[in-house]
């Protein structure tokens, strides 16, 4: 098959290409803030031991892991209005959604995280006359985070592919810009090649640069140091 | 002094300490003895405030503990800033250096800056051996070097008593040589030292007092020299006999 491919259309469009990716770079980031703040306020309920703050944080994880993501958007962006009588716009409802959902699988890798760590190394923080808050904040999140980390950087490149579902409510990160842009010069190879280039340019990088992290004294169970 | 008064703990149906009663002094040197299982540890963490007792008391200087006192509650927490706990050499964080771990209850439970909780540890580091090695990690550490930092952890918070926990359990004899020394400084400078281990020559040529603890009971107490020279029950004389047998 012989074909003429033309990129100017890429050039042509490049500011919104641009602005797509953007867009798609916000929506990951607020996403994945909000999700982990939710995430680790989801995670010290499900490892509480008061069964009335546990239990219903266990079926709303289940509930929000269960639902897919473009069924979530979807009702949220249509529905919602009719049956809440609350309009978002779609950006919103988008971070909204991810966050959420992002929320309740961090919670559930931050809970598993929590319940690995071995007790004796709470035990000798406490011995040295840490009170609980210290001993939360020196040893059960610094070592929930390190261990949690691998874990939640999948789940970052994940949720960064996973927003071009939010092209279906419309709002306008790359795959949505990609797809005006075909529909008003129908050069379907040439602009979704950029579109995938494009999200290669970024998540190649940043799965790079997790894994630095996650090697580093900062991030790392063990880091080998030096 | 602390003073242990029929202190019973039990895991479910399981007593694991039935009723022990037990006196530390300051400057005292005490051994705590028993087969693994006893209840030598628990013991240790409760009177640390660790683990919560289920009867009887726990007096440390003024601070009592009784069976409603929690993990975190202030006079637990109180009583573990007075007595120090050198945990086994396996316990540690893996993701912080010898020297974040020595200087963590400084800087943390102390409030002292970096610079002043360095200058205070410096001279237990160097007295240690430890200088060459404070910026390694755990896993870079051999077990004798991990079980210096857990005494220097313990020791740099200037604790009245300390509770070691089989701290010698993994050194070869010239490095727990060298820790006996400390520990025989560390009473020198008056503080109560009760150690937990199965290193009966140990026990009998440093401790004062010794208590051999069966099946959570105290099963024998005395001056440590005239017990495991004499035993009297056949229990304990059995235990001696196992242990040099396994030298």
């Amino acid at each position: 098959m012989h074909y003429e491919w033309d990129f100017s259309v890429v050039w042509q469009f490049r500011g919104a290409l641009l602005s797509g990716l953007l867009t798609t770079l916000w929506l990951t980031l607020l996403s994945a803030f909000f999700g982990l703040v939710g995430g680790v306020a989801l995670a010290l309920c499900l490892t509480n031991r008061v069964a009335t703050i546990r239990i219903p944080a266990t079926l709303a994880v289940e509930l929000i892991r269960a639902i897919p993501l473009p069924v979530a958007l979807v009702y949220l962006y249509y529905v919602g209005p009719t049956l809440a009588g609350i309009t978002l716009p779609s950006f919103t409802t988008s971070v909204l959604v991810f966050s959420v959902n992002f929320a309740a699988f961090a919670a559930d890798v931050f809970r598993g995280s929590i319940a690995a760590i071995p007790r004796s190394h709470i035990d000798a923080a406490a011995a040295l006359g840490m009170s609980r808050l210290m001993v939360l904040r020196r040893v059960v999140f610094a070592e929930a985070i390190r261990r949690s980390f691998p874990a939640l950087n999948a789940l970052l490149v994940s949720l960064l592919k996973l927003t071009s579902l939010a092209a279906l409510i419309n709002t306008p990160e790359l795959v949505h810009v990609s797809g005006l842009i075909v529909s008003e010069r129908p050069r379907v190879f040439e602009v979704y090649t950029a579109m995938a280039a494009l999200y290669l340019a970024v998540i190649v990088p940043i799965v790079y640069l997790l894994r630095r992290l996650e090697r580093s004294r900062w991030f790392a169970l063990e880091p080998i140091g030096n | 002094m602390i003073q242990v008064t029929n202190v019973r703990k039990s895991f479910g149906s399981s007593e694991i300490l039935c009723g022990v009663t037990l006196v530390i002094q300051p400057g005292q040197l005490v051994g705590i003895i028993g087969r693994s299982g006893a209840g030598k540890s628990l013991l240790a963490r409760c009177i640390t405030g660790l683990d919560s007792i289920d009867s009887g008391s726990i007096e440390c200087d003024g601070l009592a503990l009784n069976p409603r006192t929690t993990r975190f509650a202030p006079e637990s927490v109180q009583v573990r800033k007075r007595v120090g706990m050198v945990f086994p050499p396996a316990v540690v964080a893996p993701y912080r250096t010898a020297l974040d771990l020595i200087l963590e209850g400084l800087v943390y439970v102390q409030g002292l800056s970096c610079a002043d909780a360095h200058s205070a540890a410096a001279p237990w580091i160097e007295r240690l051996g430890l200088s060459a090695h404070i910026l390694k990690y755990p896993r870079q550490l051999s077990t004798g070097q991990l079980a210096r930092v857990s005494l220097a952890r313990a020791v740099v918070m200037k604790p009245d008593y300390i509770l070691c926990d089989e701290i010698t359990a993994n050194l070869d004899p010239i490095l727990a040589g060298e820790v006996a020394d400390i520990i025989r400084q560390l009473v020198l400078d008056g503080i109560g030292v009760v150690l937990i281990t199965h290193q009966i020559a140990f026990v009998r040529r440093e401790a004062k007092y010794v208590y051999y603890l069966s099946n959570g009971c105290i099963a024998e107490q005395g001056e440590a020299a005239k017990v495991l020279a004499s035993p009297e029950t056949g229990d304990l004389e059995a235990f001696i006999t196992g242990v040099e047998r396994g030298r």
